[in-house]
């Protein structure tokens, strides 16, 4: 599907390009965006808060004597993480970045 | 002064304050305007007096001066029309003298030589009533005077005849004084024909009434001359005739006499015979008879002579100047007869009286000899008397007798003659004085014939030398009237040059204009003609290019047709394409389609930036149908519900919660229908949804995307590729829509008419 006449021959690379962006296009959805964003969340949040737990039992099995407030530390602060991994990304596109700051 | 009695009121109206002051002031204000009025009054009177008295006087002035008048007039504006109304318009008095003089200083001149006009016309009636016999005028030597002053006046007057020029006042003056002089001439010669001449009509007459004249006044000289001459030549001939025949008779006679004589001393010498003596009587008797003859012509000679010179006077008293040398001749004809008779009369009498001498002395000496005859008779009264034959017939006796005798006469004679001498002196004396009493008498005679003779001749002389002069004069004014002729022709030659070469100008003038318009015509005409031709060949050349053009944009029309045509099939195509979209995938790439449009774009600029303005994606990726966009949206309506509250200062989590609450608890219509203005009420997301939904239901996919783009913040960001798709597909349907409305149209207009 290249476009005919002698305008439009392309070269490689910019082959590569067009086929990316035409992937771009076909399938940049801005809805699923936050659908993903929510995947991501929730899975960062699972995972955070899994790891935390786990951290909490660790450590509260390991160095705090079987209590129970490093669990709920570790699965807070795990919480606690994914929910700020959560909020930044979704907040992500309002924030400028700091590169994008220096430029 | 009216300040001053304000002034005078003010103080009043302070001293009276409070009373009414008001009134006051209007009592001293009446007082006051009173005063005022009254002193304004006299002012202005006294000035209107002085004014009009000065008007008046200026114009009594005027009326009695006239220039002062006219200073006014020259100086004061609309003083004129002042003193027009009051004293009529000016006078012209003082105005044009000049002219007024030079006017009349011309009628008198024109007067005048119009009376010099009248003048010569007396004159020549006075000629014409002398020519006519009744009447004769003029003693002779005034007529030389006369004549001269006619010639002149004959000149002048054919002169002033012949130029009829108007009169120019420079010349006419001169002219006029000329013309005076001569009219004081001849009103001095001719006082007596001055009444009948101002009783006449004053007018110039007619060069051909004037032409006339002077031909009758030639034709009429002409006939006097004509019978004066003959009547001269008459009497000359006559008196000539009679002349001749009485010198003839008078040399006849003077020959008898001469013969007489002659015979009458031959015989005196010889001896008596009687044919000498018969010699003699008949000499004799011839020389009484050419005497007689000779008296008789003589008489009528005289008789002829005095009618040639009354003829002569006659002729001289007719006063025609032609006449003259005829007169002259013929009166030098007469002096010539008179003096060849008086000539010849006293050649006669000087024969006669020779003849008288000889005839005493012959009377003598027959006496003598008769004597002696007797004598000898007495002596010898045998012896004849023709004794000198006798010489040898005579005896001594005889001889001795007539010796005594003749000693006795020799003594006689010797006695008489000393008696002779003694009374000779007085003998001579008394010879003398008798011959001196007759030499007076024929001196005298001599003298006076002489005297008339040379009078006569002088007389002629002058004559002549007068019909010299005259001549010469006439030669001479002939001359001057030739030259003025010549000058006249020449200035008439000159005027007809200038005549000649003005209307030669004005006729070559008149002919070029002529000539210029006929060849402009022409040239219009030719041009005309030419310019029709290369009209008409215009026309049909245009009409021919028409008609080719016709034909060729039949041909480019179809061609356009053709092409049209095809544009409208391959938009078509275009069009069709998207309807291929599913409901989820997008519709095939519209490449190929728009590379058929584009190349059955032709040369349209348009299509051809309408088919370049086909967006890239919808060309590589193809785009989405509006029922996919439509389903689209409804699955993202709840999403954008979802996440209503969220922006930029409100993004975090609970933000999030709270705005997923909302649209957990929030209602609202699923569809409703979108107002005409949105007011800031209808930017909430909620509303904007329902409106899209709405116009998405019903097809409005514009108004839906527009509706759509007023959302904002996280809903912005999750319809933002919904919203370019939806960009896309409504670009992409404008522009097939675009194309194929051009399509149509191009095909409409291609196929209904080229």
């Amino acid at each position: 599907m290249l476009c005919s006449g002698e305008k439009h021959v392309k070269t490689a690379p910019e082959l590569h390009l067009t086929l990316l962006a035409r992937h771009k296009l076909m399938f940049s959805m801005s809805e699923k965006e936050l659908g993903k964003k929510w995947d991501r969340c929730l899975a960062d949040g699972a995972i955070k808060l899994g790891t935390g737990l786990g951290l909490g039992i660790v450590f509260s099995v390991l160095f705090f004597k079987r209590h129970t407030w490093p669990i709920s530390f570790g699965s807070g602060a795990g919480l606690g993480m994914a929910y700020a991994n959560c909020q930044n990304d979704l907040r992500s596109h309002y924030l400028l970045h700091r590169s994008q700051k220096e430029q | 002064m009216l300040r001053v009695c304000l002034r005078g009121a003010n103080a009043t109206a302070r001293r009276n304050c409070g009373r009414t002051p008001l009134t006051n002031l209007q009592h001293c204000r009446h007082y006051t305007a009173g005063e005022t009025s009254g002193g304004a009054a006299k002012v202005v009177a006294a000035g209107l007096v002085t004014v009009g008295g000065g008007i008046g006087g200026a114009i009594l002035y005027a009326k009695w001066d006239h220039k002062f008048r006219a200073a006014v007039e020259k100086n004061v504006p609309y003083s004129d029309w002042l003193l027009g109304l009051a004293l009529g318009p000016a006078s012209q008095d003082g105005g044009f003298p000049v002219k007024t003089q030079m006017e009349i200083a011309q009628p008198p001149s024109m007067m005048e030589k119009q009376m010099k006009t009248s003048k010569a016309k007396p004159e020549k009636k006075v000629k014409e009533a002398a020519e006519s016999p009744a009447k004769e005028t003029g003693p002779v030597p005034a007529q030389p005077a006369q004549s001269l002053e006619e010639a002149s006046a004959e000149a002048t007057h054919i002169i002033s005849a012949i130029s009829e020029v108007p009169s120019v006042p420079a010349p006419c003056d001169t002219e006029a004084a000329a013309v005076k002089e001569e009219c004081k001439e001849t009103a001095a010669v001719q006082p007596d024909t001055e009444s009948p001449a101002a009783a006449e009509p004053i007018k110039e007459r007619p060069v051909e009434e004037v032409a006339a004249r002077l031909a009758q006044q030639d034709q009429e000289e002409q006939d006097i001359v004509a019978s004066i001459s003959a009547s001269l030549e008459e009497s000359l001939a006559s008196s000539a005739k009679a002349t001749l025949q009485a010198i003839g008779a008078q040399e006849a006679a003077l020959q008898a006499i001469t013969r007489h004589t002659h015979k009458l001393k031959e015989a005196m010498e010889a001896e008596e015979k009687s044919a000498q003596w018969k010699d003699l009587e008949a000499a004799l008797a011839d020389r009484t008879g050419a005497v007689d003859d000779a008296g008789a012509a003589l008489l009528k000679a005289n008789e002829a002579l005095d009618s040639l010179k009354s003829v002569i006077d006659k002729s001289k008293g007719l006063k025609a100047s032609a006449v003259r040398p005829l007169v002259l001749a013929a009166e030098e004809n007469l002096h010539n007869m008179v003096v060849d008779l008086d000539k010849v009369v006293t050649k006669v009498q000087s024969a006669e009286s020779e003849a008288k001498i000889v005839s005493q002395y012959s009377e003598l000496v027959n006496e003598a000899k008769q004597q002696f005859q007797r004598e000898v008779s007495s002596l010898t009264p045998e012896i004849q008397a023709n004794w000198k034959g006798l010489t040898g017939k005579l005896s001594v006796d005889d001889l001795n007798a007539l010796i005594a005798h003749a000693h006795r006469r020799i003594d006689q004679l010797n006695r008489e003659l000393a008696e002779q001498r003694v009374r000779e002196q007085i003998h001579i004396d008394a010879a003398l004085e008798q011959q001196k009493l007759e030499d007076q008498k024929a001196l005298e005679k001599a003298v006076n014939t002489s005297l008339q003779h040379f009078k006569e001749e002088a007389r002629l002389e002058q004559e002549r030398k007068l019909s010299e002069l005259r001549e010469v004069m006439e030669a001479e004014m002939r001359t001057q009237l030739r030259r003025q002729a010549a000058a006249h022709t020449d200035h008439v030659q000159d005027v007809l040059k200038v005549q000649d070469q003005e209307l030669r100008a004005e006729a070559e003038q008149v002919l070029s204009s002529k000539m210029l318009e006929q060849e402009t015509c022409y040239r219009q005409l030719s041009q005309e003609q030419l310019d029709n031709f290369t009209l008409d060949m215009n026309t049909a050349y245009a009409r021919l290019k028409g008609m080719e053009e016709a034909i060729d944009s039949h041909v480019v029309a179809e061609e356009q047709a053709r092409k049209a045509h095809q544009l409208w099939l391959s938009v078509e195509a275009l069009s069709y394409t998207l309807k291929t979209a599913d409901a989820d995938s997008p519709t095939v790439p519209l490449e190929s389609a728009a590379q058929v449009v584009r190349d059955s774009c032709g040369d349209s600029d348009f299509a051809l930036a309408l088919a370049s303005a086909l967006p890239e994606q919808s060309l590589q990726r193809g785009v989405y149908s509006e029922a996919s966009l439509r389903a689209r949206f409804n699955s993202l309506r709840s999403l954008v519900r979802r996440v209503a509250l969220i922006d930029e200062s409100h993004n975090s989590l609970y933000q999030y919660f709270l705005s997923y609450l909302q649209a957990v608890l929030l209602f609202e219509a699923k569809q409703e229908a979108p107002p005409a203005h949105l007011s800031s009420e209808d930017l909430d997301p909620f509303k904007l949804l329902s409106y899209a939904s709405y116009c998405l239901e019903h097809g409005d996919l514009e108004l839906a995307a527009k509706l759509v783009n007023q959302l904002r913040g996280e809903a912005r960001r999750v319809v933002e590729d919904w919203l370019t798709e939806a960009r896309l597909t409504l670009e992409t349907r404008q522009v097939i829509s675009l194309l194929s409305a051009y399509a149509n149209a191009v095909g409409l207009g291609t196929t209904q008419a080229p």
